[in-house]
C-alpha cells in the first residue's frame, strides 16, 4: 500500500474511534530510514491560561511545554500569545517495539504489534518520572500483570518519608480518589515499579515520582485496555536524539537527568558522537549555529541541522 | 566637555582681538566677561543635569534589573510548590 494512502487511513480510523482521547498521540511509523514522528502545533493562549492548564488541555508534558516556550511566562502567557505544543519526536534508538521509555524526554512510545491489515504506528504519551533520589531505573524489563482499580501499599521507604515530614500514610490506600495510582495499574518485572495513571493528573510531564511512571487518567486507561502481558519494557536514558526526515538531518536535546551531573561540555560532546554516527560517510553540510544553540539551550524540539550550500 | 571650552576659548580670543585692536571699552570687556561666565555656568548646569541624569538612568536600570530578578524568583518559586505539590 502506498505510504500517502496508509496515511490517510490512519488518520481516518483515528478520526472515527470517539472512545480514544489517547489516540491523539498516535503517529504511522515513518519509513525505513526516517526517525521523526508526530508535528508541530500552535495555539494561542487564552486570558486565564496558564502553560500549565494549555499542557494539560493537550496532553502535552509540563516540563515540555516550559522548554518549547522559552520566552513565554509559565503562570501568565497572556491572552493572544502563540503556545508552541512539542509534538513532534526523534523516535528513541534502538529496537522499535513494545514500550520504550525515554527518562530525561518522560516520554512514553508504545509500538503496538499491528494486527492484519491494520498499519504500524507509535503512540508517545508524556509521563512523570521519579525524582532526584527515586530515580526511575534504566532496564530491560517486561509487563507482568495488569491491575483495574488498584490500592497503593506504600513501601515503607516511602511511609519514612511522608512520617518525617508529618503526613503519615495508612499501610494501604484503597482505590478512589485519594489512591495516587489511579483507576489502573501496569506491574513491570522490576520489583515495585508501576506504570499508573494519577490522581495529580497536573504532574504529569515532570520528575515527581518514587520511582514509578505515572500517565494521564485517559492515557492509561487506553493503554490498559489495548497493552498485552508479556510486553517488552526498555527504559532509556537519551537526552540527545539525532534522526533524519527524509535528506534533512534533526537534532533532539532534552536536559540531562540531574543526577547524570552532564555539563554543557560533556553534552556537547555527546551531541557531536551522535551526528557523527547519523551522518556516517555522507556528505553532509551542517548548521554548527543551531547545534550550539541547541546545546546551549534544549529545547526538546527537533531542531533542523542540515543545510545547503548555497 | 567640548560645551565648556568652547565659550571660554571665544572668550579668550575676544579678549585678545580686544587687546590688540585696542578698540573695545572696558565695559565691553566686563559684558563679555560676564556672558563668557554665564556660558560658563549654563555649560556646568547642562554636565550637571547630565550626570544626575546619568545617575538616574542607573539606577532605573538597576531597578528594572532587580524587578526582573525577583519576578524571576518568584516564578522559581512558584515552580517549586507547583512541583513539591505534585509530589505523591
Amino acid at each position: 500500500m502506498k505510504p500517502l494512502y496508509r496515511t490517510l487511513c490512519l488518520l481516518v480510523l483515528v478520526a472515527l474511534c470517539p472512545s480514544s482521547r489517547a489516540s491523539e498521540h498516535a503517529h504511522p511509523l515513518p519509513k525505513p530510514g526516517s526517525d521523526l514522528v508526530g508535528r508541530i502545533d500552535v495555539v494561542k493562549a487564552r486570558e486565564e491560561d496558564t502553560l500549565v492548564d494549555i499542557a494539560r488541555r493537550h496532553q502535552i508534558g509540563q516540563e515540555e511545554i516550559v522548554l518549547a516556550n522559552p520566552g513565554v511566562d509559565r503562570w501568565y502567557p497572556r491572552e493572544g500569545t502563540e503556545v508552541i505544543l512539542p509534538s513532534r519526536y526523534i523516535l528513541p534508538s534502538g529496537p522499535r517495539r513494545g514500550l520504550v521509555l525515554n527518562a530525561p524526554e518522560m516520554r512514553l512510545y508504545y509500538y503496538p504489534l499491528p494486527a492484519e491489515e491494520e498499519f504500524s504506528q507509535v503512540q508517545a504519551f508524556p509521563v512523570a518520572i521519579g525524582r532526584m533520589g527515586w530515580e526511575t531505573p534504566v532496564a530491560e524489563t517486561t509487563l507482568v500483570s495488569k491491575e483495574r482499580n488498584p490500592s497503593w501499599w506504600p513501601p515503607e521507604s516511602i511511609r519514612r518519608e511522608h512520617a518525617e515530614q508529618g503526613d503519615p500514610l495508612p499501610a494501604v490506600v484503597p482505590p478512589g480518589p485519594e489512591n495516587p495510582l489511579g483507576r489502573h495499574a501496569l506491574r513491570l518485572g522490576l520489583p515495585g515499579y508501576l506504570i499508573h495513571g494519577t490522581n495529580k493528573a497536573f504532574g504529569v510531564g515532570m520528575r515527581v515520582s518514587h520511582g514509578c511512571i505515572r500517565m494521564l487518567p485517559e492515557d492509561i486507561e487506553w493503554l490498559f485496555e489495548r497493552i498485552p502481558v508479556g510486553t517488552p519494557v526498555r527504559i532509556v536514558n537519551q537526552p540527545v536524539k539525532v534522526g533524519w526526515d527524509g535528506d534533512v538531518l534533526y537534532l533532539e536535546v532534552h536536559p540531562p537527568l540531574e543526577e547524570d551531573q552532564v555539563n554543557r561540555e560533556h553534552l556537547a560532546e555527546t551531541v557531536w558522537r551522535h551526528i557523527d554516527q547519523a551522518v556516517g560517510n555522507q556528505f553532509i553540510v551542517l548548521d554548527k549555529v543551531e547545534i550550539q544553540a541547541e546545546i546551549n539551550r534544549p529545547s526538546g524540539v527537533p531542531r533542523e541541522i542540515s543545510g545547503t550550500l548555497f | 566637555m567640548a560645551n565648556l571650552h568652547k565659550p571660554t576659548t571665544a572668550g579668550l580670543l575676544l579678549a585678545v582681538l580686544a587687546a590688540t585692536a585696542g578698540c573695545a571699552t572696558t565695559s565691553d570687556l566686563d559684558a563679555l566677561r560676564s556672558e563668557v561666565q554665564k556660558a560658563n555656568a549654563t555649560a556646568e548646569r547642562a554636565a550637571a543635569d547630565a550626570a544626575s541624569a546619568k545617575q538616574d538612568a542607573a539606577a532605573a536600570k538597576t531597578a528594572a534589573e532587580k524587578a526582573q530578578s525577583e519576578a524571576e524568583e518568584t516564578n522559581e518559586k512558584l515552580d517549586r510548590m507547583f512541583k513539591k505539590s505534585m509530589y505523591k
